[in-house]
């Protein structure tokens, strides 16, 4: 009977100390959660707050816009503007804004940013303010102000003691409740035109038309016979077909790798390779690698194709070509290829550019290469200079010369416009570890 | 018996007690020194006279010591670390810089669409740079990944996963602008897709489990 006592005594003292253990375990959780959510609350309205904080200046600055005429006070306001876009654009991606909401916000940040840029862009060249941009600027200016008072009138609720996180479930977002007083944006307020100029973040970039692609309707197996002359020996196998940008028919192409390969419909244009470069012990050399890159655009029917930037990444080589005719580099039409240095095979293609922009054009000048040169900093030495067509963002393309220079250790690429003897553009190589890029 | 009995629960006890303490306190840290101008440093330092041993791009004890005497003789704050003031005085140029778009990118990648075959690894990759240029999303990698609800496998933690090698060369491969989707802005797997929105989607194209869309 005494044993049994005992035996109860120890079980109880064992069942408490793991209730007291447990009991601790379970406040200390409590206390870490606690402060967890308190931290993640004060990002969100801090995020909050800078998000409204920055909505309202730039309310205030495009308003000083539409006002005033002088150059020089223009130029500030649109650096201000642009500012407040930046500002605004990071803040709202990190709050626990449903996707659509967030989606939308982007939209509008990005639609103004841009067309800042282009503004921005004018009044660099001493052009005021036109009558068509004034009246894009105030439908903007009329959409920020709708944006601005449902930022603000939440920013009351905030005020008074309320908790962003009780508003959000994370485990299902379409029941977030959390709306940052966006409610009716999506539907009642002022649209505002999706495509207001032509730059980077315009649909007109994404469908530009295709110019690189022969007048031909290819059927699946002309394109399979295309890939045989290529890859001889290969197995081919049909996948299935694709309608985006570009109608393609996709196939599985197997030899020592996996190619996963893509023929425009139009044209029977090979536009894409891709695989995995496994292989372990490089068996190549880099000029191997480029002149098998070079070799294989030859192949595809690609003749004057060279590589004009290499980089190699363990046993993988990326080689950009471009079609250089009568010694002008088109660079808008570049070809990147995969070269895997084991296995000696090229496992990657890309022709998107080259199927969108390659046609014949010429190099237009009114400037000389020498009067060009003058324009590069005293600085830099100028190891080699080539006649060049160039990508532009806001022009599409244009000729342009290309001075490769050094200073210290560092290597530039700088492009004067031909035409305008402009600089268009400067590029550093930059050494990452993820091997030399052009920035 | 019953003694047995006791001392098999208080060993279970001890071994829970142990498993949670275990999850909750002890934390692992993992230090590691990380240079990769370390060999550029101390052939420098051996030609200026302040370094000895062997050009291994180890930064061990001797290097650290000679680093030193360095930091010390040039008036330099004397920390034993290279940092941007002591490689200028070395006359080394710290050019390099850390790639962290590429580790981000395979990361997700390796997140989102491991069991996929590479076409489609590197096609989720090339969504993800379609959402950075498109106006609709944010304008950065970092932005387009960390947005709300974007992604499944952030908003579960799956994307602190370590990426393999077939990630890394998939983000490597989207970054040099490969684009299997063909300018797709979503992808989904139909047979898991929970939001009847997505569906309305236009497809793309069809890679493994996932549909790309626009």
């Amino acid at each position: 009977m005494k044993n049994k006592y005992k035996l109860i005594g120890l079980l109880l003292t064992a069942v408490s100390a793991l209730f007291i253990i447990f009991l601790c375990l379970f406040l200390s959780y409590f206390n870490t959660c606690k402060t967890y959510r308190n931290q993640l609350e004060n990002l969100y309205e801090k995020n909050y707050y800078e998000t409204v904080s920055a909505i309202n200046s730039l309310e205030v600055n495009m308003s000083k816009l539409v006002a005033t005429t002088d150059l020089k006070s223009q130029s500030e306001l649109l650096r201000d503007i642009s500012e407040n876009c930046t500002t605004c654009s990071n803040n709202i991606g990190l709050l626990p804004l449903s996707y659509n909401k967030v989606t939308e916000i982007n939209s509008l940040i990005n639609t103004i940013s841009g067309f800042i840029e282009s503004l921005s862009l004018a009044n660099l060249d001493g052009d005021e303010i036109g009558e068509e941009d004034f009246n894009q600027l105030n439908s903007v200016h009329s959409r920020v102000q709708e944006v601005q008072y449902d930022l603000n009138l939440y920013l009351n609720k905030l005020k008074a003691d309320y908790n962003i996180l009780d508003d959000v479930d994370f485990n299902n977002s379409e029941q977030n409740l959390f709306s940052g007083g966006l409610v009716g944006s999506e539907s009642n307020l002022t649209k505002i035109p999706t495509l207001i100029y032509d730059g980077p973040f315009s649909d007109s970039v994404i469908n530009k038309e295709i110019k690189g692609l022969e007048n031909v309707e290819y059927t699946v197996g002309m394109a399979e016979e295309k890939l045989h002359s290529i890859f001889s020996g290969f197995a081919i196998e049909y996948l299935g077909d694709s309608e985006g940008k570009f109608s393609t028919y996709n196939f599985d192409v197997k030899g020592d790798v996996d190619l996963y390969v893509s023929v425009t419909k139009l044209g029977g244009f090979l536009l894409n390779i891709t695989a995995f470069g496994s292989g372990d012990e490089i068996k190549l050399s880099t000029e191997d690698g480029v002149a098998l890159a070079e070799a294989f655009a030859s192949d595809c029917g690609l003749k004057n194709m060279y590589s004009v930037w290499y980089q190699q990444t363990g046993n993988i080589l990326y080689v950009n070509l471009a079609p250089i005719v009568n010694k002008v580099i088109y660079y808008p039409d570049l070809i990147k290829v995969k070269v895997d240095l084991s296995y000696g095979l090229v496992v990657g293609w890309e022709g998107v550019n080259y199927a969108t922009n390659h046609v014949d054009r010429s190099f237009v000048s009114s400037v000389g290469i020498l009067e060009a040169q003058e324009k590069i900093s005293p600085i830099l030495t100028v190891t080699e200079r080539n006649f060049t067509i160039i990508p532009d963002k806001y022009v599409g393309e244009l000729s342009a010369y290309e001075f490769i220079c050094t200073w210290k250790n560092y290597t530039y690429y700088i492009y004067i416009d031909s035409v305008t003897g402009e600089e268009a553009n400067i590029l550093r190589v930059v050494n990452t570890t993820n091997g030399d890029l052009l920035m | 018996m019953k003694k047995k009995i006791v001392v098999s629960l208080s060993v279970v006890c001890l071994v829970i007690a142990y498993i949670f303490i275990s999850y909750f306190f002890i934390t692992k840290k993992e230090v590691f020194a990380y240079d990769t101008h370390m060999t550029e440093i101390q052939e420098r330092l051996k030609e200026l006279g302040y370094y000895d041993g062997a050009i291994n791009g180890v930064y061990d004890d001797a290097t650290v010591v000679a680093i030193k005497n360095f930091q010390r003789d040039n008036g330099i704050y004397v920390s034993g670390a290279v940092g941007g003031v002591t490689a200028n005085a070395l006359g080394i140029y710290m050019s390099q810089q850390e790639s962290n778009d590429l580790y981000l990118l395979a990361k997700c990648i390796h997140a989102e669409a491991r069991g996929e075959p590479y076409v489609g690894k590197v096609a989720v990759g090339a969504v993800i740079l379609n959402r950075v240029a498109s106006a609709d999303f944010p304008n950065s990698i970092y932005g387009v990944i960390y947005q709300p609800w974007a992604f499944t496998a952030v908003h579960d933690g799956q994307i602190n996963l370590e990426p393999e090698a077939a990630s890394y060369q998939a983000a490597t491969d989207a970054l040099n602008g490969w684009d299997p989707s063909y300018g797709s802005l979503y992808y989904y797997n139909p047979a898991t897709a929970s939001s009847s929105w997505i569906f309305s989607r236009q497809t793309v194209v069809t890679i493994g489990k996932h549909v790309f869309a626009i």
